[in-house]
């Protein structure tokens, strides 16, 4: 095939503004493929890697409503769960209203064995159970504001107000941690006691319980006693597991399949029938070029392969260009819309792009093969 | 000159049907780019639209210095009645203060697509309704203060099943009673609304979440925001509803990015795609272009007649594009993740979007036509018809 290089070549420079436009259009239609799906699969991927191990419980009616701290001892009671561990939000901000930081009052003793990604040094661990006032800090967010191990941290709380009559809340930084896996590291963590005790609404209430259980490939039914043992009390939960919660979080959104199917889907139809259509009249035009590579002993089988390698070269090329700047475009992209996550664009997606590419290819020389095989020499050459 | 223009343009439609695979091919591609991007911008539109006509220019909302948000906000009997006396405030019949006690809760419900979805139950003064107008109902009756009963945005039914009126939703230990659906045309219509006193006696509560308040004309908002920020002893946030759903939208402008960068490229590549076909439609013309400048017709004609034979093809592309679009999607209920609720929108392709459509397919069809058509009367008039 290689022999051929050199008139296939030709003939994509025969005329080049026709090819490069060609080529830029298949270009931009898989620029935009590699993106869309992209983000859909980077969405996928992101509610795979959540927990399968772990169960998220809240109150029934509204998420937002919290859970009375006691139903901790009903929950370690329920057969299958293992550790159960709990947090409260301080909706609280950094210095300015607009700077809101996720701080949360945490079970200590649990943390650890409940979120097992946490990547932290034990020793600073240690000393955050030995103070008050000590609080864990997310890299992320120690990064954002520049804050480490020694520092004083206050927090303004939104709705709490601490025992001096102030909103403001202090921290100590003890440690800085770090996590292995899809949950954010941006998170500030604090003993709950500290809010609780000296809060005077909301007493005694979480914003949920985090559950691992003992197997999980049970983790679908333990969810199920959780709801059935808390169905009577004064506040019935929700139990999801991680990975359902995350997904249901993410659909929140909107329905992006949908879109991303229908978009990608549009301007699939619009390519194949323009570019195609493009190639095919380009082959016509060539038929008498055709016959003259026929007079010359090539066989039609031959000429119509090089009229194929001709359309392959143009919609691999295009395809390569398009997937290429979507690589490149799609991180640059997601943190224009204000996303931090990093999503590789996955491989199936290359192959369907290579397979849609030659099967373009494929398409635009079917019709001018027939020609190719029904042009006369003699015809051909007289320009007929 | 613009005889000419005429004579030239009638003579190449006329030729079109002799010519029809191109230009099929052409409105194809300008009306699969203005298709999508009309999608899209009715959905972007939609949304922001709803957003917009929530918040009202003339009422403020007041909640707890540096809440934020309504939910992070607790303002009790003091701060009301501070409200009630402060200058700027508007009036109702009898010197009533045109204010209205808002108390917000939250309910999780299962969605049609099954997405579970916060839905808020917004419990609102009596005066609430006269300071918004824009609350109508549409079926059933009002709430009876004192009773578990409240009524659905129509938006809301969009949403979810079950949620007729004669329904209950379940509250914590409470049904609550679907008595009246009401229509408002803003994010109000993906919740609920009932009576903020009935609200706060079930969850035990005494503080409200935030008070609305009508300014006595637009130029009052100053005249309250200082004197309840000089307040001796209350603390108060204070903001325009419009800016605080402004503020509030800041995430919905990420759907209005993903439009612009999806549109652009698909606009792009229709813009290849028009150029390739109008290259390869006046180089299957060059010897009529050159004859027809050899006879006397001037170039700015010729340029002319090419330019408006490619918009006229990308207009009728686009408007089957947009037609499609609007047959497909015009009217579609979608939902969107807002904060601790979600606002239910309708796509709206209405004049500004199919405007904009327009405006595009011209841009592509316009650039499409322009470069081929320069390079028709540029190329030297011999070299074309010497080979005849």
């Amino acid at each position: 095939m290689i022999r051929y290089a050199p008139i296939v070549l030709a003939g994509l420079w025969r005329k080049p503004l026709r090819t490069i436009l060609t080529g830029a259009a298949i270009a931009a239609a898989f620029l935009l493929f590699g993106l869309l799906n992209g983000f859909k699969a980077g969405f996928d991927s992101l509610v795979d890697d959540f927990s399968d191990a772990r169960l998220r419980v809240h109150n029934r009616t509204s998420a937002w409503n919290g859970l009375p701290l006691a139903h901790v001892e009903l929950l370690k009671a329920i057969e299958g769960v293992k550790y159960v561990s709990y947090a409260e939000g301080l909706s609280a901000y950094y210095q300015e209203p607009s700077e809101g930081v996720v701080a949360s009052g945490i079970d200590a003793d649990n943390l650890t064995k409940v979120f097992h990604e946490l990547l932290l040094d034990p020793v600073h661990f240690d000393a955050f159970r030995r103070s008050r006032t000590a609080a864990l800090v997310g890299k992320d967010l120690a990064a954002e504001y520049g804050w480490q191990i020694g520092d004083r941290i206050p927090l303004i709380s939104r709705k709490w107000t601490n025992v001096d009559g102030s909103n403001t809340w202090t921290f100590d930084i003890v440690g800085i941690w770090d996590i292995d896996g899809p949950l954010p590291s941006n998170e500030f963590y604090f003993h709950y006691p500290y809010l609780d005790e000296a809060r005077d609404e909301d007493k005694g209430t979480v914003w949920g319980y985090s559950v691992i259980v003992q197997d999980p490939e049970q983790a679908a039914l333990v969810a199920k006693r959780i709801d059935e043992a808390m169905l009577n009390s004064a506040t019935p939960t929700r139990t999801l597991a991680e990975k359902e919660w995350a997904n249901n979080q993410l659909r929140q959104l909107g329905d992006v399949e949908f879109f991303v199917n229908a978009i990608v889907g549009a301007v699939f139809f619009s390519i194949l029938a323009v570019t195609g259509s493009a190639m095919m009249q380009s082959m016509r035009e060539r038929i008498p070029e055709f016959a003259v590579l026929k007079s010359f002993g090539y066989r039609s089988d031959i000429v119509t392969l090089i009229a194929f390698l001709e359309a392959l070269v143009i919609s691999v090329g295009g395809s390569t260009v398009g997937l290429g700047l979507a690589v490149f475009g799609l991180s640059p992209l997601l943190a224009l819309l204000g996303s931090a996550v990093s999503i590789p664009i996955p491989s199936d997606i290359f192959v369907a792009a290579v397979f849609i590419a030659i099967s373009l290819a494929v398409v635009s020389t079917v019709a001018p093969a027939l020609h190719i095989h029904r042009a006369s020499v003699v015809d051909a050459l007289a320009g007929r | 000159m613009f005889r000419q223009i005429w004579l030239i343009t009638s003579a190449n439609l006329k030729a079109i049907p002799q010519r029809l695979g191109p230009a099929i091919v052409m409105a194809i591609g300008v009306g699969t780019a203005v298709g999508v991007l009309t999608a899209l911008m009715a959905m972007a539109s939609g949304l922001a639209n709803t957003l917009i006509r929530t918040g009202n220019p003339d009422r403020v909302v007041v909640m707890s210095k540096d809440a934020g948000y309504e939910s992070a906000s607790v303002l009790d009997q003091d701060h009301v009645l501070a409200l009630a006396q402060a200058p700027g405030v508007a009036r109702i019949r009898d010197g009533i203060p045109a204010l209205s006690r808002d108390v917000i809760a939250n309910v999780d419900l299962e969605a049609r697509t099954g997405v579970l979805s916060g839905v808020v139950v917004r419990g609102i003064s009596p005066e609430g309704f006269a300071i918004r107008p824009e609350i109508k109902l549409s079926h059933g009756r009002m709430m009876r203060s004192g009773l578990h009963e409240m009524i659905i945005g129509r938006a809301t039914q969009l949403q979810f099943d079950g949620v007729e009126v004669g329904d209950q939703v379940h509250l914590d230990d409470n049904r609550w009673l679907i008595v009246g659906v009401f229509t408002s045309g803003d994010t109000h219509e993906s919740g609920f609304i009932t009576d903020a006193d009935t609200l706060l006696s079930v969850y035990g509560r005494t503080v409200v979440n935030s008070v609305v308040v009508k300014l006595e004309h637009s130029d009052a908002f100053d005249t309250l925001s200082d004197a309840l920020m000089d307040h001796a002893a209350l603390a108060f946030e204070v903001v325009r509803e419009s800016d605080y759903y402004l503020r509030l939208s800041g995430r919905m402008s990420m759907l209005g990015d993903i439009a612009d960068v999806v549109g652009s490229i698909m606009a792009l590549g229709a813009l290849f795609c028009t150029l390739n076909v109008m290259y390869s439609a006046v180089s299957a013309r060059d010897v009529e272009i050159a004859t027809l400048r050899a006879i006397g017709f001037g170039a700015p004609g010729i340029l002319a007649s090419i330019v408006i034979e490619s918009l006229l093809i990308a207009v009728a592309g686009a408007a089957l594009g947009a037609g499609a679009a609007w047959a497909i999607f015009n009217g579609d209920v979608a939902t969107m993740g807002f904060g601790r609720s979600s606002i239910t929108y309708q796509f709206e392709i209405k004049y500004d979007v199919l405007s904009t459509a327009l405006l595009w397919s011209c841009i592509i069809g316009f650039f499409g036509a322009l470069f081929p058509a320069i390079r028709a009367v540029r190329t030297p008039i011999t070299s074309v018809l010497r080979p005849l």
